[in-house]
């Protein structure tokens, strides 16, 4: 996938590992989150990324114009899931808005782990 | 002097509900400070729940040995955390709580080694710190209680020192973290914690905080900023909240309700009641669902955009010269307005504005230099008090009449030096001579003169000079002796129970008598007083 914004001088792309990449590093400031666990791994099987492959815990794609992000994440054992993830939300739509001037249809945070 | 050297549970439960109230109490303070990463101002009442759902915990605890109550505190905010700073709170307090489960007393030693723990256990649970945050300010507040706990061992200025130390990295924070320097704050939820290790120290100190009180300790306040982004693109811009009585619904009910209508949807509550905040661009919309579940109380929506607006604006303007003045009557209101007043303390006579009513209007003005003309020899007191509460430079000049006021205004030239317009100002009153004409509301003798109720009296230079039946025959009387020391212009202020055309016929007559004189008329709107007339 990649994200075109036009405007009269011409267009611009954001390729899906640029997205994935902003999604990526503005998840990893998120408190509670310790790890991405990439997309594709079978159910209980997780390993957790090493920082320069964040990327792959993360999917971009559009739906009626505007983006929507998946997100694959591990988090701290004790610590109120459902909070995490909301901040976690939060946070990477307000950072992609900002930075891309995208709009964020949709952030769906899937938890494939806990790190105890 | 207070001798703790150990807490049990007991007293570890009461310091958590101390510092809870505290947090709560200054909710809003915290919440002026949130900046990051949507601007919405909420950390405090994040930090506030999370507590209370400890404190719930708390109250439902049968036995109170320290194990007890820091698993009881761990546990309630585990499940009430709320929003980031909730989050790392209740990773602090799970720390804490770990090293703590098997004692029975607690000294200094324990307590630091616990608030380490908290520390360490809240800082692994993120990839990337963030430096500059609450998470710095429990670090180095968690140092120094090391340092300190062999030689302190008194719970009180052992507290003490780490609050001091807590306060120190606070103010630093800025420093660390981009977005609070350009916002100028410090970190909110830093900020939170401080009141927290607040609420502990009272505590030791056997002060009970109780919700809503006034606090012991006041924390210096931030200034509060709303905001560091546009907002000019806000897409939920009404901020809504309210609380309904005796709902026939659940919160989980409502906020199905409120799916897409906004963001930053917070629902809560029980059975008696459910309170509501959202963003929204739809305010009426939220309070139809709302009203679907019983009564609303407490409804305030504001438009976020125009808080932003002014915020940007008051960063903007900032005047040289303002001028903040005490005026009743519509009449003068508009007078003072026309000669430049930039605000106006609606007081006089009758009602006489407090220290604060000037205070406030003094700290909303957005000027340097600030004349107060307080109109009233009342009020002059009021007016000195107000410049000395605050940090803008105050300048009273002390006019005891509204035409003294008018007088001063037509003085005063914004484009001269503060110091300039306060020596002209001052000057300019001192030619001024006010005569009052009112009527007594009581049988009394005063100055020498006796009067009946009803009676219709002149007042000189705030002394009774005259009385009689007809309101014109006091009023002539009155200038005259007013006049007799010398004064060229004489204007007439008519007050809201006499006509234009009363006022008229009264100059009329002024003028056969003073054919010298320049005479005026201006509707002052004035209670009270049938004429205000001013000879200079």
């Amino acid at each position: 996938m990649t994200a075109r914004i036009d405007n009269a001088l011409g267009s611009i792309f954001l390729y899906e590992n640029v997205l994935a990449d902003i999604v990526g590093i503005s998840t990893i400031e998120c408190y509670g989150l310790v790890g991405m666990a990439p997309k594709g791994s079978a159910d209980g099987l997780v390993e957790l990324l090493k920082r320069e492959h964040l990327s792959k815990g993360v999917k971009v794609y559009m739906e009626e114009g505007k983006l929507v992000i998946d997100l694959y994440i591990v988090v701290e054992f004790g610590t109120k899931i459902s909070a995490v993830a909301q901040n976690i939300i939060d946070k990477v739509k307000y950072s992609v808005e900002t930075m891309t001037g995208m709009e964020v249809k949709k952030v769906n945070v899937n938890v494939k782990g806990v790190r105890v | 002097m207070n001798k703790t050297i150990s807490i049990d549970g007991s007293t570890l439960k009461r310091m958590f509900i101390n510092a809870a109230n505290t947090l709560d109490n200054n909710r809003e303070i915290i919440d002026s400070l949130n900046v990051f990463p949507v601007p919405d101002g909420d950390t405090g009442t994040n930090m506030s729940l999370t507590m209370f759902s400890a404190v719930q915990e708390l109250q439902r605890l049968k036995k109170e040995e320290v194990g007890d109550v820091v698993e009881a505190i761990a546990n309630g905010l585990l499940m009430g955390a709320r929003g980031n700073s909730g989050v790392i709170l209740s990773q602090l307090f799970r720390g804490f709580a770990t090293k703590l489960k098997n004692y029975r007393e607690l000294d200094t030693p324990a307590f630091a080694m616990a608030l380490t723990e908290g520390v360490e256990t809240a800082y692994k649970a993120v990839m990337k710190p963030t430096e500059g945050t609450i998470l710095t300010v429990a670090r180095e507040t968690a140092q120094k209680a090391n340092e300190v706990c062999e030689k302190v061992s008194q719970f009180d200025e052992f507290l003490e020192q780490i609050l001091k130390q807590s306060m120190a990295t606070l103010e630093k924070t800025p420093q660390m973290l981009k977005v609070l320097a350009k916002a100028g704050v410090v970190d909110a939820g830093g900020k939170g914690f401080v009141y927290i290790l607040l609420g502990f120290l009272n505590a030791i100190r056997g002060e009970e905080i109780v919700l809503n009180g006034e606090n012991t300790l006041k924390l210096p306040v931030e200034e509060a900023v709303e905001d560091i982004d546009d907002h000019s693109d806000m897409q939920f811009p009404y901020c809504t909240e309210f609380i309904i009585k005796n709902p026939t619904g659940s919160a989980q009910q409502l906020r199905e309700a409120y799916q897409g209508l906004g963001d930053c949807t917070l629902v809560v509550g029980d059975e008696r009641v459910i309170k509501v905040h959202i963003h929204t661009d739809k305010p009426g919309r939220v309070l139809e669902e709302g009203l679907k579940l019983g009564e609303l109380s407490r409804i305030k929506i504001e438009n976020m955009k125009e808080q932003h607006r002014s915020t940007i604006e008051s960063e903007i303007e900032q005047k040289e010269l303002g001028i903040i003045s005490v005026v009743m009557g519509d009449g003068f209101m508009d007078l003072f307005r026309d000669l430049g007043v930039d605000a106006i303390i609606p007081g006089g006579q009758t009602m006489n504005p407090s220290t604060q009513d000037i205070v406030k209007a003094v700290e909303g003005l957005r000027a340097k230099n600030i004349f107060i003309l307080p109109n009233n020899g009342n009020v002059i007191l009021s007016a000195n008090q107000a410049g000395e509460l605050t940090d803008k430079k105050v300048f009273v000049v002390p006019t005891k009449s509204m035409p003294q006021g008018i007088s001063a205004m037509l003085a005063f030239n914004s484009m001269r030096s503060a110091d300039d317009n306060y020596s002209d100002m001052k000057k300019a009153i001192e030619n001024v001579k006010t005569g009052q004409v009112t009527y007594a509301v009581r049988d009394s003798v005063f100055d020498g003169i006796e009067m009946q109720e009803g009676d219709i009296i002149g007042i000189a230079e705030g002394k009774i000079y005259n009385k009689g039946e007809d309101v014109d025959e006091v009023a002539l009387e009155l200038v005259s002796a007013l006049a007799e020391g010398g004064g060229d212009v004489i204007t007439i202020f008519y007050g809201d129970q006499v006509s234009k055309e009363q006022a008229e016929a009264l100059a009329d007559k002024l003028g056969a008598i003073m054919p010298d004189c320049e005479i005026e008329v201006h509707y002052g709107g004035q209670p009270v007083y049938y004429y205000l007339i001013s000879v200079e």
